[in-house]
Protein backbone atom coordinates (compact mmCIF):
# COMPACT_ATOMS: atom_id res chain seq x y z
CA UNK A 1 0.00 0.00 0.00
CA UNK A 2 2.85 2.37 0.90
CA UNK A 3 4.37 1.63 -2.50
CA UNK A 4 1.21 2.80 -4.25
CA UNK A 5 0.77 5.74 -1.90
CA UNK A 6 4.12 7.20 -2.91
CA UNK A 7 3.00 7.55 -6.53
CA UNK A 8 -0.30 9.13 -5.44
CA UNK A 9 1.63 11.69 -3.36
CA UNK A 10 3.96 12.39 -6.31
CA UNK A 11 0.90 13.06 -8.51
CA UNK A 12 -0.62 15.32 -5.83
CA UNK A 13 2.56 17.36 -5.41
CA UNK A 14 2.97 17.63 -9.18
CA UNK A 15 -0.60 18.94 -9.43
CA UNK A 16 0.25 21.55 -6.82
CA UNK A 17 3.37 22.40 -8.80
CA UNK A 18 1.38 22.66 -12.06
CA UNK A 19 -1.07 25.07 -10.42
CA UNK A 20 1.91 27.23 -9.42
CA UNK A 21 2.62 27.85 -13.12
CA UNK A 22 -0.46 30.03 -13.71
CA UNK A 23 1.16 32.10 -16.44
CA UNK A 24 2.18 28.96 -18.32
CA UNK A 25 -1.37 27.58 -18.15
CA UNK A 26 -2.81 30.87 -19.36
CA UNK A 27 -0.38 31.12 -22.27
CA UNK A 28 -1.31 27.58 -23.32
CA UNK A 29 -4.97 28.63 -23.31
CA UNK A 30 -4.19 31.58 -25.55
CA UNK A 31 -2.09 29.46 -27.91
CA UNK A 32 -4.81 26.77 -28.03
CA UNK A 33 -7.50 29.36 -28.86
CA UNK A 34 -5.42 30.99 -31.62
CA UNK A 35 -4.54 27.59 -33.07
CA UNK A 36 -8.19 26.50 -33.17
CA UNK A 37 -9.26 29.82 -34.69
CA UNK A 38 -6.72 29.51 -37.54
CA UNK A 39 -7.80 25.95 -38.37
CA UNK A 40 -11.49 26.78 -38.14
CA UNK A 41 -10.93 29.50 -40.73
CA UNK A 42 -9.03 27.04 -42.90
CA UNK A 43 -11.77 24.39 -42.78
CA UNK A 44 -14.47 27.03 -43.28
CA UNK A 45 -12.75 27.96 -46.56
CA UNK A 46 -12.53 24.31 -47.62
CA UNK A 47 -16.05 23.24 -46.67
CA UNK A 48 -18.91 24.64 -48.69
CA UNK A 49 -21.59 22.21 -47.66
CA UNK A 50 -22.29 18.53 -47.03
CA UNK A 51 -19.60 16.24 -45.71
CA UNK A 52 -16.09 15.16 -46.61
CA UNK A 53 -15.11 11.52 -46.09
CA UNK A 54 -18.11 11.10 -43.78
CA UNK A 55 -17.33 14.17 -41.63
CA UNK A 56 -19.71 17.12 -41.59
CA UNK A 57 -18.28 20.61 -41.03
CA UNK A 58 -19.38 20.60 -37.38
CA UNK A 59 -17.95 17.14 -36.85
CA UNK A 60 -14.62 18.12 -38.36
CA UNK A 61 -14.33 21.27 -36.25
CA UNK A 62 -15.17 19.28 -33.12
CA UNK A 63 -12.68 16.61 -34.26
CA UNK A 64 -9.97 19.24 -34.57
CA UNK A 65 -10.84 20.79 -31.21
CA UNK A 66 -10.72 17.34 -29.63
CA UNK A 67 -7.37 16.29 -31.15
CA UNK A 68 -5.83 19.57 -30.05
CA UNK A 69 -7.41 19.12 -26.62
CA UNK A 70 -5.70 15.73 -26.30
CA UNK A 71 -2.51 17.31 -27.59
CA UNK A 72 -2.64 19.92 -24.85
CA UNK A 73 -3.50 17.32 -22.20
CA UNK A 74 -0.59 15.18 -23.31
CA UNK A 75 1.77 18.12 -23.33
CA UNK A 76 3.73 17.29 -20.20
CA UNK A 77 7.09 17.74 -21.89
CA UNK A 78 8.28 14.35 -20.68
CA UNK A 79 10.68 13.99 -23.61
CA UNK A 80 12.49 17.27 -22.94
CA UNK A 81 12.32 16.70 -19.18
CA UNK A 82 14.14 13.38 -19.53
CA UNK A 83 16.69 14.84 -21.93
CA UNK A 84 17.36 17.72 -19.57
CA UNK A 85 17.62 15.40 -16.56
CA UNK A 86 20.29 13.34 -18.29
CA UNK A 87 22.23 16.34 -19.58
CA UNK A 88 22.18 18.20 -16.25
CA UNK A 89 22.81 15.06 -14.23
CA UNK A 90 19.69 15.70 -12.13
CA UNK A 91 18.63 12.19 -13.03
CA UNK A 92 21.07 11.00 -10.35
CA UNK A 93 18.56 12.03 -7.69
CA UNK A 94 15.63 10.39 -9.46
CA UNK A 95 17.30 7.07 -10.17
CA UNK A 96 18.84 6.91 -6.72
CA UNK A 97 15.50 6.86 -4.92
CA UNK A 98 13.34 3.97 -3.79
CA UNK A 99 10.79 4.60 -6.52
CA UNK A 100 10.69 3.23 -10.04
CA UNK A 101 11.94 5.97 -12.35
CA UNK A 102 9.36 5.22 -15.06
CA UNK A 103 6.38 5.30 -12.71
CA UNK A 104 7.83 8.27 -10.85
CA UNK A 105 7.87 10.23 -14.11
CA UNK A 106 4.36 9.13 -15.00
CA UNK A 107 2.99 10.09 -11.58
CA UNK A 108 4.97 13.31 -11.78
CA UNK A 109 3.26 14.16 -15.08
CA UNK A 110 -0.21 13.22 -13.89
CA UNK A 111 -0.69 16.49 -12.01
CA UNK A 112 -0.22 18.57 -15.14
CA UNK A 113 -2.24 16.08 -17.20
CA UNK A 114 -5.19 16.28 -14.84
CA UNK A 115 -5.03 20.06 -14.68
CA UNK A 116 -4.93 20.27 -18.48
CA UNK A 117 -7.72 17.72 -18.79
CA UNK A 118 -10.08 19.76 -16.62
CA UNK A 119 -9.09 23.33 -17.45
CA UNK A 120 -8.52 22.82 -21.16
CA UNK A 121 -11.64 20.65 -21.40
CA UNK A 122 -13.83 23.58 -20.42
CA UNK A 123 -12.10 25.86 -22.91
CA UNK A 124 -12.42 23.24 -25.67
CA UNK A 125 -16.16 22.91 -25.03
CA UNK A 126 -16.65 26.67 -25.18
CA UNK A 127 -14.60 27.02 -28.40
CA UNK A 128 -16.50 24.13 -30.01
CA UNK A 129 -19.86 25.68 -29.20
CA UNK A 130 -18.72 29.07 -30.49
CA UNK A 131 -17.17 27.85 -33.75
CA UNK A 132 -19.29 24.82 -34.64
CA UNK A 133 -22.38 24.81 -32.43
CA UNK A 134 -23.55 21.69 -30.58
CA UNK A 135 -22.08 18.42 -31.84
CA UNK A 136 -24.82 16.50 -33.65
CA UNK A 137 -25.77 13.25 -31.90
CA UNK A 138 -23.60 13.85 -28.83
CA UNK A 139 -25.01 12.68 -25.51
CA UNK A 140 -23.56 13.13 -22.05
CA UNK A 141 -23.71 9.34 -21.51
CA UNK A 142 -20.82 9.05 -24.00
CA UNK A 143 -18.45 10.75 -21.56
CA UNK A 144 -17.30 7.69 -19.52
CA UNK A 145 -16.24 5.57 -22.55
CA UNK A 146 -14.76 8.71 -24.10
CA UNK A 147 -12.72 9.44 -21.00
CA UNK A 148 -11.43 5.87 -21.09
CA UNK A 149 -10.33 6.40 -24.68
CA UNK A 150 -8.65 9.69 -23.78
CA UNK A 151 -6.89 8.06 -20.83
CA UNK A 152 -5.56 5.29 -23.08
CA UNK A 153 -4.47 7.87 -25.66
CA UNK A 154 -2.61 9.79 -22.97
CA UNK A 155 -0.89 6.59 -21.81
CA UNK A 156 0.13 5.60 -25.35
CA UNK A 157 1.51 9.06 -26.09
CA UNK A 158 3.27 9.42 -22.73
CA UNK A 159 5.01 6.07 -22.87
CA UNK A 160 6.05 6.36 -26.51
CA UNK A 161 7.51 9.79 -25.73
CA UNK A 162 9.21 8.25 -22.72
CA UNK A 163 10.60 5.52 -24.95
CA UNK A 164 12.16 8.22 -27.12
CA UNK A 165 13.30 10.06 -23.98
CA UNK A 166 15.05 6.91 -22.76
CA UNK A 167 17.22 7.00 -25.85
CA UNK A 168 18.96 10.01 -24.25
CA UNK A 169 20.51 7.50 -21.82
CA UNK A 170 22.57 6.10 -24.67
CA UNK A 171 22.39 8.68 -27.49
CA UNK A 172 23.97 12.12 -27.59
CA UNK A 173 21.22 13.66 -29.70
CA UNK A 174 17.79 12.08 -29.96
CA UNK A 175 15.92 15.10 -31.34
CA UNK A 176 15.38 13.40 -34.71
CA UNK A 177 13.40 10.56 -33.11
CA UNK A 178 11.12 13.04 -31.39
CA UNK A 179 10.68 14.97 -34.64
CA UNK A 180 9.65 11.80 -36.51
CA UNK A 181 7.21 10.77 -33.77
CA UNK A 182 5.65 14.24 -33.71
CA UNK A 183 5.15 14.27 -37.47
CA UNK A 184 3.69 10.77 -37.53
CA UNK A 185 1.11 11.54 -34.84
CA UNK A 186 0.36 14.85 -36.53
CA UNK A 187 -0.29 13.33 -39.95
CA UNK A 188 -1.97 10.14 -38.72
CA UNK A 189 -4.83 11.64 -36.80
CA UNK A 190 -4.02 14.98 -35.23
CA UNK A 191 -4.27 17.23 -38.25
CA UNK A 192 -6.57 15.04 -40.34
CA UNK A 193 -8.82 12.09 -39.55
CA UNK A 194 -7.41 8.79 -40.81
CA UNK A 195 -10.39 8.60 -43.21
CA UNK A 196 -8.89 11.56 -45.11
CA UNK A 197 -5.75 9.58 -45.99
CA UNK A 198 -5.46 7.68 -49.31
CA UNK A 199 -7.36 4.41 -49.10
CA UNK A 200 -4.16 2.30 -49.30
CA UNK A 201 -2.67 4.21 -46.36
CA UNK A 202 -5.66 3.92 -44.04
CA UNK A 203 -5.13 0.26 -43.02
CA UNK A 204 -1.44 1.00 -42.49
CA UNK A 205 -2.30 3.97 -40.27
CA UNK A 206 -4.80 1.89 -38.30
CA UNK A 207 -2.23 -0.79 -37.67
CA UNK A 208 0.25 1.67 -36.14
CA UNK A 209 0.11 3.10 -32.62
CA UNK A 210 0.26 6.75 -33.74
CA UNK A 211 -3.38 6.86 -34.86
CA UNK A 212 -4.56 5.70 -31.46
CA UNK A 213 -3.29 8.85 -29.77
CA UNK A 214 -5.47 11.36 -31.62
CA UNK A 215 -7.66 9.70 -34.21
CA UNK A 216 -9.27 6.95 -32.10
CA UNK A 217 -10.60 9.10 -29.20
CA UNK A 218 -11.56 11.99 -31.52
CA UNK A 219 -13.38 9.68 -33.93
CA UNK A 220 -15.23 8.17 -30.96
CA UNK A 221 -16.14 11.66 -29.80
CA UNK A 222 -17.61 12.92 -33.05
CA UNK A 223 -19.32 9.71 -34.15
CA UNK A 224 -19.82 7.54 -31.06
CA UNK A 225 -21.35 4.11 -31.38
CA UNK A 226 -20.96 1.01 -29.19
CA UNK A 227 -19.64 -0.87 -32.22
CA UNK A 228 -16.92 1.74 -32.80
CA UNK A 229 -16.10 1.70 -29.11
CA UNK A 230 -15.69 -2.11 -29.22
CA UNK A 231 -13.49 -1.80 -32.29
CA UNK A 232 -11.18 0.96 -31.07
CA UNK A 233 -10.77 0.49 -27.33
CA UNK A 234 -9.13 -2.98 -27.46
CA UNK A 235 -6.61 -1.68 -30.00
CA UNK A 236 -5.88 1.35 -27.84
CA UNK A 237 -5.52 -0.88 -24.79
CA UNK A 238 -3.16 -3.14 -26.71
CA UNK A 239 -0.93 -0.24 -27.79
CA UNK A 240 -1.03 1.21 -24.27
CA UNK A 241 0.16 -2.13 -22.86
CA UNK A 242 2.81 -2.47 -25.56
CA UNK A 243 4.14 1.03 -24.89
CA UNK A 244 4.37 0.43 -21.13
CA UNK A 245 6.11 -2.93 -21.56
CA UNK A 246 8.52 -1.48 -24.12
CA UNK A 247 9.43 1.37 -21.79
CA UNK A 248 10.02 -0.96 -18.86
CA UNK A 249 12.21 -3.27 -20.95
CA UNK A 250 14.15 -0.43 -22.51
CA UNK A 251 14.59 1.29 -19.16
CA UNK A 252 16.10 -1.86 -17.71
CA UNK A 253 18.55 -2.06 -20.59
CA UNK A 254 19.42 1.60 -20.96
CA UNK A 255 19.91 2.42 -17.28
CA UNK A 256 22.88 0.03 -17.31
CA UNK A 257 24.45 2.07 -20.07
CA UNK A 258 23.71 5.49 -18.59
CA UNK A 259 26.64 7.91 -18.62
CA UNK A 260 26.70 10.93 -16.36
CA UNK A 261 29.61 13.27 -16.49
CA UNK A 262 30.55 16.06 -14.15
CA UNK A 263 29.48 16.83 -10.59
CA UNK B 1 29.88 -5.19 8.45
CA UNK B 2 31.63 -2.36 6.68
CA UNK B 3 29.65 0.58 5.34
CA UNK B 4 31.46 0.49 2.01
CA UNK B 5 33.67 -2.18 0.49
CA UNK B 6 35.04 -1.96 -3.03
CA UNK B 7 37.59 -4.17 -4.72
CA UNK B 8 39.28 -3.17 -7.96
CA UNK B 9 36.23 -1.10 -8.87
CA UNK B 10 36.36 0.38 -12.33
CA UNK B 11 34.18 2.34 -14.72
CA UNK B 12 35.03 2.72 -18.35
CA UNK B 13 32.84 4.53 -20.82
CA UNK B 14 32.97 5.41 -24.47
CA UNK B 15 33.31 9.00 -25.57
CA UNK B 16 32.99 10.29 -29.07
CA UNK B 17 35.92 12.28 -30.43
CA UNK B 18 35.80 14.72 -33.27
CA UNK B 19 38.78 16.27 -34.97
CA UNK B 20 38.81 19.95 -35.81
CA UNK B 21 37.40 21.26 -39.06
CA UNK B 22 34.37 20.85 -41.29
CA UNK B 23 35.80 17.91 -43.25
CA UNK B 24 36.43 16.03 -40.02
CA UNK B 25 32.84 16.67 -38.96
CA UNK B 26 31.57 15.08 -42.19
CA UNK B 27 33.96 12.15 -41.77
CA UNK B 28 32.64 11.71 -38.24
CA UNK B 29 29.13 11.42 -39.65
CA UNK B 30 30.12 8.42 -41.72
CA UNK B 31 32.72 6.93 -39.46
CA UNK B 32 32.39 8.20 -35.89
CA UNK B 33 35.43 7.70 -33.72
CA UNK B 34 35.22 6.64 -30.12
CA UNK B 35 37.73 6.50 -27.33
CA UNK B 36 37.57 4.53 -24.15
CA UNK B 37 37.75 6.64 -20.98
CA UNK B 38 38.68 5.08 -17.64
CA UNK B 39 36.76 7.30 -15.23
CA UNK B 40 37.51 5.03 -12.28
CA UNK B 41 40.30 2.47 -12.36
CA UNK B 42 40.74 -0.29 -9.84
CA UNK B 43 39.70 1.44 -6.62
CA UNK B 44 39.79 -0.78 -3.54
CA UNK B 45 38.40 0.96 -0.49
CA UNK B 46 36.86 0.06 2.85
CA UNK B 47 34.87 2.49 4.97
CA UNK B 48 33.82 1.62 8.51
CA UNK B 49 30.34 2.35 9.81
CA UNK B 50 30.20 5.70 11.59
CA UNK B 51 33.35 6.90 9.83
CA UNK B 52 33.59 10.32 8.18
CA UNK B 53 35.72 9.98 5.10
CA UNK B 54 36.96 12.71 2.81
CA UNK B 55 37.23 11.68 -0.81
CA UNK B 56 39.21 14.35 -2.55
CA UNK B 57 40.87 15.08 -5.83
CA UNK B 58 40.98 17.60 -8.65
CA UNK B 59 38.11 18.12 -11.09
CA UNK B 60 37.66 15.14 -13.38
CA UNK B 61 39.46 12.80 -10.99
CA UNK B 62 36.49 10.41 -10.88
CA UNK B 63 35.00 11.34 -7.49
CA UNK B 64 31.41 11.80 -8.62
CA UNK B 65 31.50 8.73 -10.85
CA UNK B 66 32.73 6.68 -7.89
CA UNK B 67 29.95 8.03 -5.64
CA UNK B 68 27.32 7.35 -8.30
CA UNK B 69 28.48 3.76 -8.54
CA UNK B 70 28.23 3.43 -4.77
CA UNK B 71 24.66 4.75 -4.95
CA UNK B 72 23.74 2.34 -7.76
CA UNK B 73 23.13 5.16 -10.24
CA UNK B 74 25.99 4.09 -12.49
CA UNK B 75 26.97 0.50 -13.17
CA UNK B 76 30.61 -0.47 -12.71
CA UNK B 77 32.39 -2.09 -15.62
CA UNK B 78 34.92 -3.88 -13.41
CA UNK B 79 35.43 -5.01 -9.84
CA UNK B 80 33.18 -5.64 -6.89
CA UNK B 81 31.35 -3.40 -4.47
CA UNK B 82 29.12 -3.68 -1.47
CA UNK B 83 27.38 -0.81 0.31
CA UNK B 84 25.78 -1.57 3.68
CA UNK B 85 26.00 -5.22 2.68
CA UNK B 86 24.01 -4.67 -0.51
CA UNK B 87 24.95 -4.66 -4.16
CA UNK B 88 24.09 -1.15 -5.44
CA UNK B 89 23.57 -2.30 -9.02
CA UNK B 90 21.27 -5.21 -8.18
CA UNK B 91 19.54 -3.83 -5.07
CA UNK B 92 19.41 -0.14 -5.84
CA UNK B 93 15.96 0.62 -4.48
CA UNK B 94 16.58 -1.39 -1.32
CA UNK B 95 19.86 0.46 -0.81
CA UNK B 96 18.22 3.82 -1.55
CA UNK B 97 16.08 3.38 1.59
CA UNK B 98 19.27 3.35 3.68
CA UNK B 99 21.44 6.01 2.06
CA UNK B 100 21.11 9.75 1.60
CA UNK B 101 22.70 11.89 -1.09
CA UNK B 102 23.43 15.56 -1.53
CA UNK B 103 24.82 16.64 -4.86
CA UNK B 104 25.71 20.24 -4.09
CA UNK B 105 25.38 21.39 -7.69
CA UNK B 106 21.93 19.85 -8.18
CA UNK B 107 18.65 20.19 -6.41
CA UNK B 108 16.26 17.55 -5.20
CA UNK B 109 13.66 20.13 -4.17
CA UNK B 110 10.71 21.34 -6.23
CA UNK B 111 11.66 24.84 -7.25
CA UNK B 112 8.19 26.37 -7.30
CA UNK B 113 6.92 24.76 -4.12
CA UNK B 114 7.89 25.30 -0.48
CA UNK B 115 10.50 22.92 0.91
CA UNK B 116 7.87 21.38 3.18
CA UNK B 117 6.10 19.98 0.08
CA UNK B 118 9.32 18.36 -1.09
CA UNK B 119 9.71 16.87 2.38
CA UNK B 120 6.17 15.44 2.17
CA UNK B 121 6.94 13.98 -1.24
CA UNK B 122 10.25 12.49 -0.10
CA UNK B 123 8.60 11.04 3.01
CA UNK B 124 6.10 9.24 0.77
CA UNK B 125 8.87 8.01 -1.53
CA UNK B 126 10.76 6.65 1.47
CA UNK B 127 7.53 5.12 2.80
CA UNK B 128 7.45 7.14 6.01
CA UNK B 129 3.95 7.46 7.47
CA UNK B 130 2.38 10.87 8.07
CA UNK B 131 2.83 11.03 11.85
CA UNK B 132 6.48 9.99 11.63
CA UNK B 133 7.00 12.44 8.75
CA UNK B 134 5.66 15.31 10.87
CA UNK B 135 7.93 14.33 13.75
CA UNK B 136 11.03 14.15 11.56
CA UNK B 137 10.27 17.38 9.71
CA UNK B 138 9.83 19.12 13.08
CA UNK B 139 13.14 17.70 14.31
CA UNK B 140 15.02 18.71 11.17
CA UNK B 141 13.35 22.12 11.13
CA UNK B 142 14.67 22.79 14.61
CA UNK B 143 18.09 21.30 13.95
CA UNK B 144 18.65 23.12 10.67
CA UNK B 145 16.78 26.30 11.59
CA UNK B 146 14.36 25.98 8.69
CA UNK B 147 11.31 27.43 10.48
CA UNK B 148 11.48 30.87 8.87
CA UNK B 149 11.47 29.64 5.28
CA UNK B 150 9.95 26.16 5.38
CA UNK B 151 6.80 27.44 3.67
CA UNK B 152 8.54 29.74 1.17
CA UNK B 153 8.90 28.52 -2.45
CA UNK B 154 12.40 27.14 -2.90
CA UNK B 155 13.14 29.47 -5.81
CA UNK B 156 12.90 32.41 -3.41
CA UNK B 157 15.44 31.00 -0.92
CA UNK B 158 19.07 32.07 -0.69
CA UNK B 159 21.67 29.46 -1.65
CA UNK B 160 22.52 28.87 2.00
CA UNK B 161 18.87 28.33 2.92
CA UNK B 162 18.39 26.01 -0.03
CA UNK B 163 21.42 23.89 0.83
CA UNK B 164 20.19 23.58 4.42
CA UNK B 165 16.91 22.30 3.01
CA UNK B 166 18.78 19.95 0.65
CA UNK B 167 20.80 18.41 3.48
CA UNK B 168 17.69 18.18 5.68
CA UNK B 169 15.82 16.48 2.80
CA UNK B 170 18.57 13.91 2.46
CA UNK B 171 18.32 13.10 6.17
CA UNK B 172 14.54 12.79 6.31
CA UNK B 173 14.58 9.00 6.01
CA UNK B 174 17.41 8.77 8.58
CA UNK B 175 19.99 7.19 6.31
CA UNK B 176 22.81 5.12 7.74
CA UNK B 177 25.18 6.41 5.10
CA UNK B 178 25.30 9.93 3.71
CA UNK B 179 27.02 10.82 0.45
CA UNK B 180 27.85 14.50 0.30
CA UNK B 181 29.16 15.62 -3.06
CA UNK B 182 30.45 19.16 -2.55
CA UNK B 183 27.72 20.17 -0.12
CA UNK B 184 29.21 23.56 0.71
CA UNK B 185 29.98 24.72 -2.82
CA UNK B 186 29.18 28.40 -3.31
CA UNK B 187 28.26 29.06 0.32
CA UNK B 188 29.62 31.84 2.50
CA UNK B 189 31.91 31.09 5.44
CA UNK B 190 29.19 31.35 8.10
CA UNK B 191 26.74 29.04 6.33
CA UNK B 192 29.53 26.58 5.51
CA UNK B 193 30.40 26.40 9.18
CA UNK B 194 26.74 25.85 10.11
CA UNK B 195 26.40 23.02 7.57
CA UNK B 196 29.59 21.37 8.85
CA UNK B 197 28.36 21.52 12.44
CA UNK B 198 25.04 19.97 11.45
CA UNK B 199 26.72 17.13 9.61
CA UNK B 200 29.13 16.52 12.48
CA UNK B 201 26.24 16.50 14.93
CA UNK B 202 24.34 13.97 12.81
CA UNK B 203 27.38 11.73 12.79
CA UNK B 204 27.87 12.09 16.56
CA UNK B 205 24.25 11.55 17.57
CA UNK B 206 23.09 9.01 14.98
CA UNK B 207 26.35 7.35 13.99
CA UNK B 208 25.68 8.25 10.36
CA UNK B 209 28.57 7.30 8.10
CA UNK B 210 29.60 10.28 5.98
CA UNK B 211 31.31 10.05 2.60
CA UNK B 212 32.33 13.56 1.65
CA UNK B 213 33.82 15.11 -1.44
CA UNK B 214 34.76 18.76 -1.32
CA UNK B 215 37.20 21.25 -2.70
CA UNK B 216 37.09 23.17 0.54
CA UNK B 217 39.97 22.09 2.81
CA UNK B 218 38.07 23.31 5.85
CA UNK B 219 35.25 20.80 5.19
CA UNK B 220 37.78 18.00 5.25
CA UNK B 221 39.85 19.28 8.14
CA UNK B 222 36.87 19.95 10.36
CA UNK B 223 34.75 16.93 9.54
CA UNK B 224 36.96 14.03 8.60
CA UNK B 225 39.72 12.02 10.19
CA UNK B 226 40.59 10.04 7.11
CA UNK B 227 41.16 11.25 3.58
CA UNK B 228 41.43 9.39 0.33
CA UNK B 229 43.00 11.34 -2.50
CA UNK B 230 42.26 10.24 -6.05
CA UNK B 231 43.47 11.36 -9.42
CA UNK B 232 42.85 9.98 -12.91
CA UNK B 233 40.39 7.49 -11.45
CA UNK B 234 42.84 5.85 -9.05
CA UNK B 235 43.79 6.26 -5.39
CA UNK B 236 46.87 8.38 -4.89
CA UNK B 237 46.82 8.37 -1.11
CA UNK B 238 44.75 6.88 1.72
CA UNK B 239 45.76 8.39 5.05
CA UNK B 240 44.56 10.28 8.10
CA UNK B 241 43.87 13.96 7.53
CA UNK B 242 46.52 14.80 10.12
CA UNK B 243 49.10 12.58 8.46
CA UNK B 244 48.22 14.06 5.15
CA UNK B 245 49.16 17.45 6.43
CA UNK B 246 52.28 16.49 8.38
CA UNK B 247 53.74 14.08 5.81
CA UNK B 248 53.02 15.96 2.67
CA UNK B 249 53.43 19.50 3.75
CA UNK B 250 55.42 19.78 6.96
CA UNK B 251 54.73 23.45 7.09
CA UNK B 252 52.76 25.61 9.49
CA UNK B 253 51.48 29.11 9.08
CA UNK B 254 52.01 31.46 12.01
CA UNK B 255 50.01 34.67 12.09
CA UNK B 256 51.44 37.08 14.60
CA UNK B 257 50.41 40.57 15.69
CA UNK B 258 52.71 42.89 17.65
CA UNK B 259 51.93 45.91 19.84
CA UNK B 260 54.66 47.95 18.12
CA UNK B 261 56.29 47.45 14.70
CA UNK B 262 58.89 44.69 14.80
CA UNK B 263 61.60 43.46 12.49
CA UNK B 264 61.57 39.68 12.37
CA UNK B 265 65.09 38.25 12.23
CA UNK B 266 65.96 35.89 9.37
CA UNK B 267 65.80 32.23 10.41
CA UNK B 268 66.64 29.11 8.41
CA UNK B 269 63.41 27.27 7.48
CA UNK B 270 61.24 30.33 8.06
CA UNK B 271 59.92 32.69 5.42
CA UNK B 272 58.01 35.80 6.23
CA UNK B 273 55.15 35.70 3.80
CA UNK B 274 53.59 39.06 4.46
CA UNK B 275 54.06 42.02 6.68
CA UNK B 276 51.91 45.10 7.18
CA UNK B 277 53.81 48.00 8.69
CA UNK B 278 55.76 45.65 10.92
CA UNK B 279 52.83 45.07 13.27
CA UNK B 280 51.46 41.96 11.54
CA UNK B 281 53.28 39.08 9.92
CA UNK B 282 52.61 35.65 8.48
CA UNK B 283 55.45 33.18 8.81
CA UNK B 284 55.68 29.93 6.88
CA UNK B 285 57.66 27.47 8.94
CA UNK B 286 59.20 24.31 7.54
CA UNK B 287 59.04 22.15 10.65
CA UNK B 288 61.52 19.67 9.20
CA UNK B 289 64.17 22.39 9.32
CA UNK B 290 63.09 24.30 12.39
CA UNK B 291 60.75 23.17 15.18
CA UNK B 292 57.65 25.29 15.60
CA UNK B 293 58.43 25.79 19.33
CA UNK B 294 61.76 27.33 18.45
CA UNK B 295 60.09 29.89 16.16
CA UNK B 296 57.49 30.70 18.83
CA UNK B 297 60.22 31.28 21.36
CA UNK B 298 62.12 33.56 19.01
CA UNK B 299 58.96 35.51 18.27
CA UNK B 300 58.16 36.02 21.92
CA UNK B 301 61.73 37.22 22.47
CA UNK B 302 61.21 40.01 19.94
CA UNK B 303 58.78 41.41 22.52
CA UNK B 304 55.27 42.81 22.61
CA UNK B 305 53.38 39.93 20.94
CA UNK B 306 49.66 40.68 21.19
CA UNK B 307 48.25 37.71 19.33
CA UNK B 308 49.56 34.57 17.71
CA UNK B 309 47.82 31.76 15.84
CA UNK B 310 49.16 28.60 14.19
CA UNK B 311 47.33 27.24 11.13
CA UNK B 312 47.69 24.35 8.74
CA UNK B 313 48.15 25.25 5.10
CA UNK B 314 45.10 25.07 2.79
CA UNK B 315 44.12 21.63 1.55
CA UNK B 316 44.64 22.68 -2.06
CA UNK B 317 48.32 23.18 -1.31
CA UNK B 318 48.45 19.78 0.31
CA UNK B 319 46.82 18.09 -2.66
CA UNK B 320 49.14 19.94 -5.03
CA UNK B 321 52.12 18.73 -2.99
CA UNK B 322 50.86 15.14 -3.10
CA UNK B 323 50.52 15.25 -6.86
CA UNK B 324 53.97 16.80 -7.20
CA UNK B 325 55.48 14.08 -5.04
CA UNK B 326 53.69 11.33 -6.97
CA UNK B 327 54.85 12.82 -10.26
CA UNK B 328 58.46 12.73 -9.03
CA UNK B 329 58.04 9.06 -8.12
Amino acid sequence: MKKLRKYAVIARVSLKNAVAYKASLFSRFVFYTVFIYVFVMLWRAIYKEGSVNGYSYAQLIWYLIFTEYIGFCCGTGIFSTMNEDVKSGAIAYLIGRPAHYVFYQFANSLGLLLLNLCACGLLAAVLGLVFAGPLPGFHISVLPPLLLSVALAVVINFFFLMLIGLSSFVMEDNGALFFIYQKLTFMLGMFLPVEFLPSWLQPVAKSLPFSYVYWAPSRLFVDYSPALFRALIPRQALWAAVSVVLVLLCYRGSVRRLQLNGG
Amino acid sequence: MKAIETKDLGKTYRARVKAEGLAASFRALVRPQWISVDAVRGISLNVEQGEMLAFIGPNGAGKSTFIKMLCGILYPTAGELSVLGLSPARERRKLAMRIGTVFGQKSQLWLHLPAVDSFTLLAAIYEIDNAECRRRVAELTELFGLGEFLHTPVRKLSLGQRIRCEVAASLLHEPELLFLDEPTIGLDVVVKQAIRELIARRNREHGTTVFLTSHDPADIEQLCRRAVVIDHGGIVLDASVERLKSDYLGKKLIDVRFGTPQRIPALPGVTVSSESGGQKATLTVDTAVRPIGDVMERLSMTGNVLDITINNPPMEDIIAAIFQKEAVR
